[in-house]
């Protein structure tokens, strides 16, 4: 499985989401010290954000027509998102359940702005690579993979900028999970970590739809 | 997973460098001292885990470096933070007076409503003192902070200081949640409704940022 592990970071840097796809991900690590690696990803992520511009005046020329849209791709995460032919095979009767309150068959298909603009969107190591999408209120959610990519349709694909968007794809989607299950639970209170079964479950479910 | 605790509340240690920051709250989270004298680089993390009310609380107390050259970032430490305590040495009278700048910090980072607690460190160097109690503590009262003594090394109020502060933010949680479960239902304590419908700002003021 690609995906290694979730995590939901809120915008004073505390974890409110914590989830590892692979057992052996955990070993040695508690939850403190998930609590500490989240902040200390925020606090490399402030400090991005103090770098960042002094590396965009360096390069005035392109620094102004710097494009932050970031394109759909189509089914990232969704049911019917492998390929064309199972895509018609499973028809409009998808097998699971619906993922969230939107209609037609993916969550949005448009392109979108990234919203992070100056801090780290993305994290390579020899291990895992590690993909942070912020939304526009500074909640980041961040996704590790154990490969490049989070692409099920082009595997090998090593194309950055493209394993970039592609993670942001899914990570957007993650967060309208998060839209749909945990801001309208009544019982959940801001900026605290996330106990909904639900949002798990869908979570998990996206998780599946990406091998 | 995630439902080993309730609530995560932040809180942040400020002060002038070589108050005793990292020193009290090694005395709270590892019940330890040591007497070297390391300096923190950007910020440090400690977490206790506390009981309060039958909720699971994790306490996460953000180390902030004293040092002029890290304040930079500071500005993302001090956001969305529940607790600020300000900590300064009761035998230096430099970092008492850095006590209104580190304010006027909070004032321009952190919400309004964030809780303040003023602590005064080392109060067992007793020869050495040199800020005398009533004098912070009618800095404090001026401030309308709650205010404390307390002693890394003999670790007296230190449980008391960090444990006050989790309470209280408890407290206004729980607070808040009653509000805003009140003006969702539109009924009051007494479980009738409340027809005279309630003013939206009061709960909005505490929303984003």
């Amino acid at each position: 499985m690609a995906v290694r592990m979730l995590l939901v970071i809120n915008k004073s840097g505390g974890l409110i989401y914590h989830r590892s796809f692979e057992g052996d991900v955990d070993k040695g690590l508690n939850s403190n010290d998930y609590l500490i690696l989240a902040s200390i990803l925020h606090g490399s992520f402030a400090i991005a954000t103090q770098l960042t511009p002094k590396a965009l005046q360096l390069s005035q020329s392109s620094s102004k027509n710097i494009d932050y849209t970031v394109p759909y791709i189509p089914y990232v995460g969704m049911p019917r998102g492998r390929t064309s032919s199972e895509r018609s095979k499973y028809g409009a009767s998808a097998p699971q359940g619906k993922l969230g309150s939107f209609k037609g068959d993916d969550f949005f298909k448009e392109s979108f702005q990234s919203w992070n603009r100056s801090g780290v969107r993305q994290l390579c190591t020899d291990q895992f690579t590690m993909y942070i999408y912020q939304t526009m209120t500074g909640l980041k959610f961040v996704v590790a993979c154990s490969q490049g990519t989070l692409s099920p349709a082009n595997p090998s694909s090593s194309n950055n900028i493209f394993n970039i968007h592609v993670a942001d794809n899914f990570l957007r989607k993650i967060y309208c999970l998060y839209s749909d299950y945990v801001m309208k639970d009544p019982f959940y209170s801001l900026e605290m970590p996330i106990k909904s079964t639900l949002f798990d479950k869908k979570v998990k479910q996206m998780v599946d739809n990406l091998v | 997973m995630n439902s080993e605790y309730d609530y995560l509340f932040k809180l942040l240690l400020i002060g002038n460098s070589g108050v005793g920051k990292s020193c009290l709250l090694l005395r709270f989270s590892d019940d330890t001292y040591t007497n070297d004298y390391i300096s923190t680089i950007g910020v440090d993390f400690k977490i206790k885990t506390v009981d309060l009310d039958g909720k699971t609380v994790k306490l996460q107390i953000w180390d902030t470096a004293g040092q002029e050259r890290f304040r930079t970032i500071t500005s993302s430490y001090y956001r969305g933070s529940h607790g600020i305590i300000i900590v300064y040495d009761v035998t230096d009278q430099e970092s008492f007076n850095g006590v209104k700048m580190w304010l006027q910090e909070i004032d321009r980072y952190a919400t309004s409503t964030v809780l303040k607690l003023l602590v005064g460190n080392k109060c067992d160097l007793k020869d050495k003192r040199v800020v005398e109690y009533d004098v912070a503590k009618e800095f404090a009262d001026a401030n309308k902070m709650p205010f404390i003594e307390t002693s890394a090394l003999d670790s007296t109020n230190v449980e008391e200081a960090f444990l006050t502060m989790a309470r209280q933010i408890k407290d206004s949680m729980a607070q808040q949640q009653r509000h805003d479960g009140g003006a969702a239902n539109g009924q009051n304590e007494n479980g009738n409704v409340n027809l005279k419908g309630q003013s939206l700002t009061n709960s909005s003021a505490n929303g984003c940022c």
